[in-house]
């Protein structure tokens, strides 16, 4: 019997009656981490996991996510444990504080079991660009995982915790989530804390919820969202996640996008999403193709926008205060030597871009432009939800393709995030729901984008979908 | 195609070394990249407001209050060079700056 | 050749706690202690926001007669310098708090000097240079203004009377220390030298440690630039350093194509919109500056050279102000700037350090404003009441210095005394003034000098006139 192959309602009654222990979940999610040889953790937490999961043996069982495991993103500080960002710049950093999200899901009492790989500081989407090697998607072995929030994606996939946190700038955690077949929710802007976040791009980084189906990534969702003073982008917004789920759909209203559907996009995937769409209208739902503006320019935008902050942000990896630091003469050295050692070629070649972008008179020609023609979008995606309850599509232009493939090519990695990064531009919430496979095999991922800080009505349609589709996501072999 | 001057200059700002091995790797892909951002200097909008962020927060400040501080151990805990109290690195001359 | 100078002052606010973090602003203290995850630029940290320091700021920009962008953000200054935490300045490049003022100063005539900008920013670590540098991360984040001129100013003489001005108003709005010695005010000159209408090639003095050592600086860049000129040979944009032993300027380095400091919005921090209202209770709750405080005592009747006294020093400025309203302000200036000043600096106290109370010393004036008491017995009274809390009343009555302006009493004493001495009355009507002295004399002998010797004379004086 594996108890994290349950529903989590299920888990938390054993756990109400004592008939299981918090520990029994934690022993069981080890067993599976060594059974699994997905690559999915950079650091186990397994020491601090099992003592926890014997104090909570004396408390009372409080909520639905108590002493159940969780998967943390490697970007996500957590206090006296390794947090790398997949990165050799911090291969040895220990933080001394919680990021806000940690305190919340610990205040939940849920035990962390160790952090996940991912591409280096979230920059990619195959999981390739890790300074700890790649994850391997559990569909298929030879195939991405898709990435950033590789770990995160495969290890809910595989069963190994039926919670994982991923962080999405352009996709990160909708991309791995379609891959590997499972619910990841960006949600909007704001919504959950940034604080104790490893920034990527400021104003497109959001912390998320990965699970196996759409109660649970709203339960999780609602534990970690929430105002923090330390945030000052976030923001308090009251809204029931759950209110809508398993509610009936007729009268919806949904928009598609016709570049969603282009030729742009792997047939298989656009023939699924069409097989759901026609199972909707046959509900009541009303489907309409639509056309929103700019988002052909999503993909420059995004990389002068989230490189630009980049190039920013990673600024402070230097050597002086924490990770690594080459022995050096001068102080130009040690930033050199550092900086050059520690990053990996993705993350140099994102950060040297983002400084060209605002380097002299490109800040104005290229950085304040993209800022106008983001807000330009911006205005045309709310144009949508003035008449739209939700706008959908697929999540990717294709489903997981081979590791290897892309590694070396600058400009194709921007082009898998072609679907995902307008809604980070925008700041808006989206899912991806798993909706069936392709013929080999491979899970295809619908993407439900929402109003601003309408994740409620994500919910409603991804639980409505989940429920008619009734699949069983769960890799081969794995159950 | 960018030049390697300019490369250099950006290497240079993001303080990060090229040898000349990968000097043509980077010109390549940076052009690449360069030729995809050129782009949107063309397009066309309909009013020229920036949005620098999502978030639509306003005024969010606290009142001028001393909160809590790290302990001294805390925070030379991850640096790898320091002396007594102080984090440290090698000594920066005067008129060395920026 | 016609000299352009520019200045930028960088000055520290007094603030309980830094600019986009909340732990303490005093870099004093121990090392490394008044620091947190934000100071030290972690990984995961974001900027807070001090509202206190948007209303110093704001104090200041009004001061100075700034146009206010009352809708502001913030943006990065991007280097690199160990000093720097995060490899980015917050700061404000492209909406600066305030803009378009200008700073009115007394250079032989009325002179306006022109700002350019006043904008908010964060402070780097304090760096130690021994056989490494040590970084003292207290002062990462404290908060500065930058107060930013423009290319306006032509003399010395100019630039340190703006500076004293400017140092004046920021001590009186109650921002900052603004004590250049220890760097919570920060003078950098931009000086150039030319013999059209066109600019020159500036250059830059760095960091100069007082305001005259500001004025010795310019003298001696537009000596030497002059002098490299009119040799033929052109200058180049540099930045300098003063040297206080030789009063000479010294070339730091030459400055490049400019430095490419990448500013962009900080995302991190939303958007700050001053209303009206916000702007206007800043506005009812700015101290009299100066200006205002000069134009008030001399219409007061408070002679020039107290005012200059008072305005100096601004704890005594502050204790006028406090009693200006109930009691004679004339006497009350003269007191302060007397004796009440001269015990301060023979004990080097500040007037808040000592016992003297409000109630006690409007009590006194009101003393010496009715004649009750005499200038000599306020002296005394003085000191007691500074080093005591015994109430000026007490002290009168204690030592009998209360003067007696009975008009019954003086008259039946001056009946008396004449009575006594009628070769005076005599004297008098001859038209001799000894004769008065002599009598005033007798009066005071005969009271043990408590009556009101101004009272006492004018009584005499009528008593005699009529006897003639």
């Amino acid at each position: 019997m594996t108890y994290l192959d349950l529903d989590i309602k299920e888990i938390n009654n054993l756990l109400k009656e004592k008939k299981i222990k918090p520990i029994d979940l934690v022993n069981e999610a080890f067993e599976k981490i060594e059974k699994s040889n997905l690559n999915c953790f950079i650091t186990l937490n397994k020491e601090e996991a099992i003592k926890q999961a014997k104090e909570l043996e004396n408390v009372e069982v409080d909520n639905l996510l108590f002493g159940l495991p969780i998967a943390v993103k490697d970007n996500i500080l957590t206090k006296n444990l390794r947090t790398t960002a997949a990165s050799h710049i911090l291969d040895d950093f220990i933080p001394i504080y919680d990021a806000t999200v940690v305190s919340k899901i610990k205040d939940k009492h849920m035990i962390i079991i160790g952090k996940t790989n991912m591409d280096e500081f979230a920059m990619g989407s195959t999981g390739e660009t890790s300074y700890f090697g790649n994850t391997l998607n559990p569909h298929n072995n030879i195939k991405i995982p898709g990435g950033s929030s590789s770990g995160s994606a495969a290890c809910v996939s595989f069963l190994i915790t039926p919670f994982a946190l991923g962080t999405d700038t352009g996709g990160s955690i909708r991309q791995p989530s379609s891959f590997c077949g499972i619910v990841g929710l960006k949600p909007t802007y704001g919504t959950v804390s940034r604080y104790g976040i490893i920034a990527f791009a400021s104003s497109l980084d959001q912390v998320g919820p990965m699970t196996k189906n759409v109660y649970e990534n709203a339960l999780l969702l609602s534990a970690i969202a929430g105002c923090d003073k330390n945030d000052l982008t976030s923001k308090d917004i009251n809204v029931d996640y759950m209110s809508l789920i398993g509610k009936d759909i007729n009268g919806i209203k949904i928009a598609i996008p016709n570049y969603y559907m282009s030729d742009a996009i792997d047939n298989e995937v656009k023939d699924k999403v069409k097989e759901v769409v026609e199972m909707l209208k046959n509900k009541g739902a009303i489907v309409d193709y639509i056309d929103i503006n700019y988002l052909k320019y999503a993909i420059p935008l995004y990389q002068v926008i989230a490189l630009g902050e980049a190039s920013s942000n990673l600024a402070r990896y230097d050597g002086v205060k924490y990770g690594l630091s080459c022995d050096a003469k001068n102080i130009d050295e040690l930033y050199r030597k550092t900086r050059t050692e520690g990053f990996g070629n993705e993350v140099k070649r994102r950060i040297m871009i983002g400084s060209y972008i605002l380097s002299g008179k490109n800040a104005q020609e290229y950085y304040y432009k993209a800022l106008k023609v983001r807000k330009a979008m911006t205005d045309s995606f709310k144009e949508v939800f003035d008449k739209y309850d939700l706008i959908i599509g697929p999540t990717n232009t294709s489903v997981a393709y081979d590791l290897g493939t892309k590694q070396d090519d600058a400009l194709k990695s921007f082009y898998d995030d072609l679907l995902t990064i307008p809604v980070n531009m925008a700041g808006l919430p989206a899912m991806s729901l798993p909706i069936g496979f392709n013929k080999d095999n491979l899970p295809i991922g619908m993407h439900i984008i929402g109003n601003y800080f309408k994740e409620d009505k994500i919910y409603w349609l991804a639980s409505f979908i989940e429920k008619n589709l009734n699949l069983d996501m769960t890799p081969k072999g794995v159950k | 195609m960018i030049e390697k001057e300019q490369v250099k200059h950006i290497a240079d700002l993001a303080k990060l070394s090229i040898s000349d091995d990968e000097m043509e790797k980077y010109q390549k892909q940076l052009t690449d990249i360069l030729t995809e951002i050129d782009k949107i200097v063309e397009v066309e909008i309909p009013e020229e407001n920036i949005m620098i962020s999502p978030s639509d927060n306003e005024n969010m400040y606290s009142d001028d209050i001393i909160e809590t501080h790290i302990s001294k151990s805390d925070a030379l805990l991850n640096a790898k060079h320091t002396r007594s109290d102080y984090i440290t690195v090698p000594r920066v001359l005067e008129g060395e700056e920026e | 050749m016609k000299p352009t100078i520019g200045i930028e002052v960088h000055v520290e606010l007094k603030s309980m706690a830094k600019v986009f973090s909340m732990s303490k602003n005093n870099f004093n203290d121990e090392a490394n202690t008044n620091i947190n995850v934000i100071d030290m630029g972690y990984p995961g940290t974001l900027p807070r926001l001090n509202k206190g320091i948007i209303d110093m700021a704001l104090k200041a920009a009004l001061a100075f007669n700034c146009k206010i962008n009352q809708t502001m953000h913030f943006d990065r200054k991007n280097y690199f310098y160990p000093d720097l935490p995060k490899g980015y300045q917050i700061t404000q490049q492209d909406t600066p708090i305030g803009y378009d003022g200008y700073v009115e100063i007394m250079d032989g005539e009325k002179k306006k000097i022109y700002l350019e900008r006043i904008h908010i920013e964060e402070d780097t670590c304090k760096s130690m240079h021994t056989t490494e540098t040590l970084l003292n991360y207290n002062r990462a984040g404290v908060p500065l203004i930058e107060i930013v001129t423009k290319p306006c100013m032509h003399s010395s003489s100019e630039a340190v009377k703006y500076l004293e001005k400017l140092r004046e108003t920021l001590l009186y709005l109650g921002v900052s220390d603004v004590k250049i010695e220890e760097g919570s005010m920060r003078c950098d000159v931009n000086v150039s030298v030319s013999d059209s209408d066109k600019l020159g090639t500036k250059c830059e003095v760095k960091n100069i440690g007082s305001i005259s050592n500001v004025g010795l600086a310019i003298d001696y860049e537009i000596k030497r630039q002059t002098e490299e000129l009119n040799s033929g040979n052109v200058i180049k944009e540099q930045t300098r350093r003063f040297d206080d032993k030789t009063n000479t300027t010294v070339l730091m380095r030459y400055k490049e194509t400019g430095n490419d400091y990448r500013y962009f919005p900080e995302p991190d921090l939303p958007y700050v919109y001053i209303s009206d209202e916000w702007l206007q209770e800043v506005k009812d709750n700015m101290p009299i500056l100066t200006d205002e405080l000069k134009e008030k005592y001399i219409n007061l009747g408070i002679n020039n050279n107290n005012i200059k006294t008072i305005i100096a020093n601004k704890d005594i400025c502050n204790f006028l102000e406090s009693v200006i309203d109930k009691c004679n302000p004339v006497i009350a200036s003269n007191l302060l700037t007397g004796d009440i000043l001269s015990y301060l600096n023979k004990n080097i106290v500040k007037i808040n350090d000592t016992k003297l109370n409000k109630e006690n010393f409007i009590k006194l004036v009101d003393l010496l404003d009715k004649n009750t008491i005499s200038s000599k017995q306020a002296k005394e009274i003085i000191t007691t009441i500074l080093e005591t809390d015994k109430d000026v009343l007490d002290i009168v009555k204690e030592n009998n210095f209360e003067q007696i302006s009975d008009d019954n009493y003086i008259k039946e004493v001056i009946v008396k005394i004449v009575s006594e001495n009628p070769e005076s009355v005599v004297d008098f009507k001859d038209g001799k003034d000894r004769a008065v002295k002599f009598l005033m004399g007798q009066v005071m002998k005969e009271t043990k000098g408590k009556v009101n010797p101004a009272l006492a004379n004018t009584m005499l004086n009528d008593y005699l006139k009529s006897l003639l």
